[in-house]
Order: structure tokens, then sequence, then C-alpha cells
């Protein structure tokens, strides 16, 4: 199995995403809050051969560029849009999409505007209203150091029992992140609120959970899913000892579930 | 309560995990912990715990945390300082100079975890 770094331009932005090798069905991933896509890369391994992981940075985050100005996306519609216009510039006309945290969150709003196959929604819910005003405003303060002050954030959310190196490389990653893009992302998901438009979601849908994640809470998940009432498919599976950020902490457990689901489609 | 903070202070002093992990060797100032109606105030100069009392400086509230006793039980229970401080999924909140607060985060955060293994 091989990763490999491409670019493609969308929406007048160099848009970086890695893949695995090429598989007869494609998957498009998303990366949470703040993040880039090195997070999807023990997925990728797990899944070689079988499916083919297509994951984006999103714009100002890893190696894509911001937008013109340096400015990041501030709105879920237009992380829709990227995010589909992403996929159409790879010609993928209706392509599976999974995501995580707020990847998770987005996932949903994607199958309720554009045609998507399935979706794969990890620690993702419809709503979270769950950063302070206060807490964002922090983010980007010059006296405070981000790359400090989301340290124990980060460590909360990590679960009890995660593969060796995950926890690390997740701890490592607050470092690298760019103050600027995870507010945005994080401004975006505190506001996230689909509930009245859940209905239009007509795919497929694998909701995952990671049962230490403190964040998006059982109450969240089971909100989301009451409101998955015109899925064509629902399936939902849970994992004790994994938090916040499943696709690292268990990429072997989550890839064996993403090949059930998708398999019996 | 001031016998168990002073606990507290022996325990935060004992090593350089507080100064050093925690990065209170940055910290000059104090930690004021409000539990329901009652508040003690840490005295600290560059991570060390120099004294404990009760009450708030006549300055005012430079950091702390504070919350009812509900708040702080739960915290006991999880011992996740993020979970606790989050306003949707906790009860405990940050107090005074927020900038400050958040500049040290990693430090009060210590200093409450710590304070979960003192009963």
């Amino acid at each position: 199995m091989s990763i490999t770094g491409h670019y493609v331009e969308v929406h007048g932005t160099s848009t970086y995403y890695e893949t695995n090798d090429p598989a007869k069905t494609q998957i498009v991933c998303l990366h949470t809050a703040g993040r880039e896509n090195r997070q999807w890369h023990g997925m990728m391994a797990c899944l070689a051969g079988k499916f083919q992981l297509i994951a984006l940075d999103m714009p100002g985050h890893g190696k894509t560029y911001p937008l013109k100005g340096n400015r990041c996306i501030d709105n879920r519609d237009d992380y829709a849009a990227f995010i589909w216009d992403f996929a159409q510039a790879l010609g993928l006309p209706n392509p599976i999409m999974m995501g995580c945290s707020l990847g998770g969150n987005l996932v949903l709003q994607l199958a309720q505007v554009y045609p998507v196959k399935a979706i794969v929604c990890m620690q993702g819910s419809d709503y979270t209203p769950s950063i302070s005003p206060t807490a964002l405003a922090m983010m980007t303060h010059p006296y405070v150091s981000m790359q400090h002050s989301h340290l124990d954030f980060t460590e909360s959310l990590i679960g009890g029992n995660p593969d060796p190196g995950a926890k690390d490389f997740l701890m490592w990653c607050v470092a690298q992140s760019v103050p600027v893009a995870h507010q945005k992302d994080l401004s975006i998901y505190t506001s996230f609120d689909l509930r009245q438009t859940m209905p239009k979601i007509t795919c497929p849908v694998l909701m995952i959970r990671g049962e230490d994640d403190w964040l998006v809470s059982q109450d969240l998940t089971d909100g989301t899913r009451s409101r998955l009432m015109n899925a064509a498919k629902l399936v939902y599976e849970r994992l004790e000892g994994v938090g916040h950020f499943p696709h690292v902490e268990k990429p072997k457990a989550i890839s064996a579930m993403v090949e059930n689901f998708l398999n019996q489609l | 309560m001031l016998q168990r903070l002073q606990l507290l202070q022996q325990k935060l002093n004992a090593d350089d995990s507080f100064k050093k992990n925690a990065f209170a060797e940055y910290l000059t100032g104090s930690i004021t912990l409000g539990f329901g109606k009652e508040q003690y105030t840490l005295a600290i100069y560059q991570g060390t715990v120099l004294e404990v009392s009760p009450g708030v400086p006549l300055t005012g509230i430079d950091i702390g945390v504070a919350g009812p006793e509900e708040g702080w039980q739960q915290f006991y229970g999880h011992r996740n300082f993020s979970r606790a401080i989050n306003p949707l999924h906790g009860k405990l909140s940050l107090q005074g100079n927020l900038i400050r607060a958040m500049s040290n985060i990693n430090g009060l955060a210590h200093c409450c975890k710590a304070l979960c293994e003192i009963q």
C-alpha cells in the first residue's frame, strides 16, 4: 500500500489531498475541526485494495492553501459546497462521504443537499452547541497560545484505549494546527443545527460513536439518529474505550465496520 | 476544605509536574477555587504554591474555577477538566481574568485534577 499526495484546484484554491491505492469504490474523507488528512492514514492502510480513500485538507488546513486573503471557510454551506466541488473536480459524481466530528456533521449536510451515494458519520451530530463564544474568541487572542490552551481539551477527548501512537499523534496535531482555521471550524461546529431538515436525508447512513466521547454525547447522537427517519438504511455502531477520534484511535475496527456497511449496499 | 487545599499545596509542590507538564512555571499570581459560596485562594510564584487562604485577594480574582457542589462532585467522578468547564456538559466555570485563565489553562486543569485525588 502506498499513500500519495496530490493537488487539485477548487474554488481557486490549491487543495491538497492524499489517497491510497486506486480501487473500484472511492470514499471522500473529512478531517475533524482544525486538523488535517493524516488522520486517515490508518484507515487507508486497513482498507487498501478494497476502497480508495481520498482525504482532503480543507482550506487553510494541512497543506491546502487558505482562501484568497488568508481566509478560511466560515459557514457550513460554503464548506459543503467546497467539499462537493472537490469531489466533482476528481470526477466523482456520486461519492461516498465519510467524516468525523465537524466532518461527521458535514456529511449530514452534504447528504441533504447533494446526491451522495452513502455517508459514514463518526462522532457527528445535527446539533452541536458546545463551544462558548469566549472560548472561540480566545483561540486567536494574541495573549493566548492555542497550542497550549487546547492540550487539555484534546487529551480529554481521546478515549481510554487508543492504539499505540494514536494519542501521541493527536496531541502533536494540537501544536500543528492553525488557530484561525481551527477557530472558524469550531465556530461552524457550535452553530451547527440541521435538526429541522434531517428528513431530507434519504441515502444509506452508517453512524459510529466512540462511547468515551463526552463532547458528542449519547443524547446528541440519539437525537440525530431519531431524525434520520427517511434514510434508505441506518446502521449504528458503538465502540467502548474509544473517544472523539475513532478513525485515529481504532482504525482497524472502524475499517471493518465501514467495509461491512458498504459491502451490503 | 482549607485543610484539604493545604494538602493540595503540598501535592502541587511535591514534584515538577505542575511546573513543567502543566507549564505553571510561567504562572505568578493566584488561583481561586470556588465551592458554592466558599472561596479559597492559592498564592503562586513561578509555579510554587506559597500559601492557601480563605476568600479572594483584595485585588480580586486573578484566575480560578468555581461552581456549585454538584458541579464539583460530577468533576470528582469523571475527572475531566475540559468537560467540567464546558457550558453544555459541565457545571464549573473559569473565573477572573479569562485571558490569563486561558493562558494558564493547563495549570488550572492540573490543579483541579490533583484536587480530585485528595478526599
